[in-house]
């Protein structure tokens, strides 16, 4: 057996091979049974391993790292939102969750009569897309679960995002989120005692009114999105028509439609987006929509990147609405008297 | 009510589960559609276990069905290139139709011997197979090159197995 063979094996199975090595990899195995075998044999270990670990992780405390944490490991803290479950039970809720997910998935098949990909997804995607051009949507949030991977170490971005300085991000659990075309959003998170911290944008200016301080205000208009999860994935929430582009790119899409016949305006479709192998971004994205013109009625973004943070959350469409100009300038939703700073200059 | 039939064909799913469950796992390397892969498999396999003929060893009857949802797979919803061609998968599902069940019952060791990996190894372990990182970004996190990783995985794996080879013997031994 050429050990070049045997490293291009365990190449595939990490997930790291290009085109080039896997023919290479293919014929290598077609003509040699005891290649075979040892791929066979690494796969069934590759596979027991993880299942295994993620046993392990689930069951018990894992081991304590004996590398020392780099210095700007050490620097930074965390913050730790309080609705975010312990690590082992967080795991385990997720993997309840993935299978809740899934079995509602397959129960949605079996009653609505599956007929997966007769449509082609990218000419839903075009649907979806266009129902979003006009008009102002309010949507609610509702975060299903947050966790907190165990042991996870935060990467240069998040460092970035979770320096000292930045206070912990209010939950997105009830935050109420209206959206115009493509910049102009606001997004209303609310504290434990109900006092609303409001961000947005009107498309020119970016904003952020917290409970205490001074309004920010920003030439940026993408200045206050990273309140919303999915901008550092090109799936930000204020702005579905991007996160549609990106799904089109980087999941692999399947479309579930009703039986003919069943169509109203009702949604009864459900487009199920898994992110492919090396991409970023939620691990599954479910949009149910109406298949005659593409109005989405909810999304639900599995495992959603947020900070440190893995989000499962849904936005769900309550109205449809036309909404004043003002609404989405910073001044609609403050006193007069309400101090305003530019968060472009330096602050003393 | 189970009918018989239905009894006999869970005992049967039971026993070969992890063996067909390993080809697909050869085969798709994106875990979520895996998952969905198994779950439509067993379904299969469940429903058409009339057809099955007795004669015909199991595993090799059910990785036959696996073949064909990965097949459909392939052509309806990834069209990756990065995979196997038709004709070498039908070659590979011939070689995991000959994986015996003892071989798969070996790897009960595998917890021991996993509890043996020193600091280091546990966490590409875990950032590997937890946290579904490749070598390129564990390298990121946990430092070195990611052709470094790569081949301390592979070591790993290898020392997994010789590991759990000795176990083996050694329980053989004091039969």
């Amino acid at each position: 057996m050429n050990p070049s063979d045997l490293d291009l094996v365990h190449c595939y199975f990490d997930g790291e091979i290009t085109e080039a090595q896997m023919l290479q990899l293919e014929r290598s195995l077609a003509g040699s049974i005891e290649l075979r075998q040892e791929f066979v044999r690494i796969s069934i270990l590759d596979e027991k391993l993880s299942q295994q670990l993620s046993k392990t992780v689930l069951a018990g405390p894992t081991p304590t790292p004996t590398r020392s944490p780099t210095p700007s490991q050490a620097e930074i803290r965390l913050p730790k939102a309080p609705s975010t479950a312990a690590p082992n039970q967080a795991a385990s809720w997720s993997s309840i969750v993935a299978i809740v997910a899934t079995l509602a998935m397959l129960l949605i098949a079996f009653l609505v009569g599956s007929n997966r990909n007769q449509l082609s997804a990218s000419q839903e995607i075009h649907k979806m897309r266009k129902s979003l051009a006009f008009g102002d949507r309010f949507y609610r949030v509702d975060v299903e679960q947050a966790v907190l991977p165990s042991k996870k170490q935060p990467n240069k971005k998040q460092i970035e995002q979770h320096d000292e300085r930045r206070p912990p991000k209010p939950s997105l659990e009830g935050a109420k989120l209206y959206v115009r075309g493509t910049d102009a959003f606001v997004l209303m998170r609310f504290l434990q005692d109900g006092t609303p911290f409001v961000t947005g944008s009107d498309g020119k200016v970016g904003w952020a009114i917290a409970p205490n301080g001074p309004v920010r205000v920003s030439q940026d208009k993408q200045r206050f999105n990273r309140d919303l999860p999915g901008h550092e994935h090109s799936i930000p929430l204020s702005n579905l028509s991007q996160g549609l582009t990106q799904i089109q790119k980087a999941y692999h899409v399947q479309i579930i439609t009703s039986s003919p016949g069943d169509a109203g305006d009702e949604q009864d479709a459900v487009l199920v987006a898994t992110k492919k192998r090396g991409e970023r971004g939620p691990s599954r994205i479910e949009i149910q929509y109406a298949s005659n013109s593409g109005r989405i009625a909810q999304m639900r973004f599995i495992e959603m990147p947020y900070g440190p943070e893995r989000l499962t959350l849904r936005l769900t469409l309550i109205d449809e609405l036309t909404l004043l100009e003002s609404f989405f300038h910073h001044s609609h939703h403050h006193s007069s008297d309400h101090q305003v700073v530019s968060d472009d200059m330096p602050q003393p | 009510m189970v009918d018989e039939s239905m009894k006999n064909a869970l005992r049967h799913w039971t026993v070969v589960q992890p063996i067909v469950s390993s080809y697909v796992h050869s085969l798709v390397r994106d875990y979520s559609a895996r998952d969905d892969l198994m779950q439509d498999i067993a379904i299969a396999v469940l429903e058409s276990y009339d057809r099955y003929d007795p004669a015909e060893p199991f595993a090799a009857w059910a990785i036959g069905i696996a073949r064909n949802h990965v097949r459909l797979y392939f052509r309806t919803v990834h069209r990756s290139r990065l995979r196997f061609s038709d004709a070498f998968m039908d070659q590979l599902s011939e070689s995991f139709s000959q994986v015996s069940t003892p071989e798969i019952h070996h790897l009960e060791h595998l917890q021991t011997c996993l509890d043996q990996l020193d600091g280091r190894a546990k966490q590409l372990c875990e950032a590997r197979y937890v946290e579904n990182q490749k070598p390129s970004q564990i390298s990121q996190w946990l430092g070195g090159s990611p052709n470094g990783v790569a081949k301390a995985l592979q070591r790993i794996r290898e020392r997994l197995r010789e590991c759990i080879d000795r176990r083996v013997q050694l329980e053989r031994g004091s039969v």
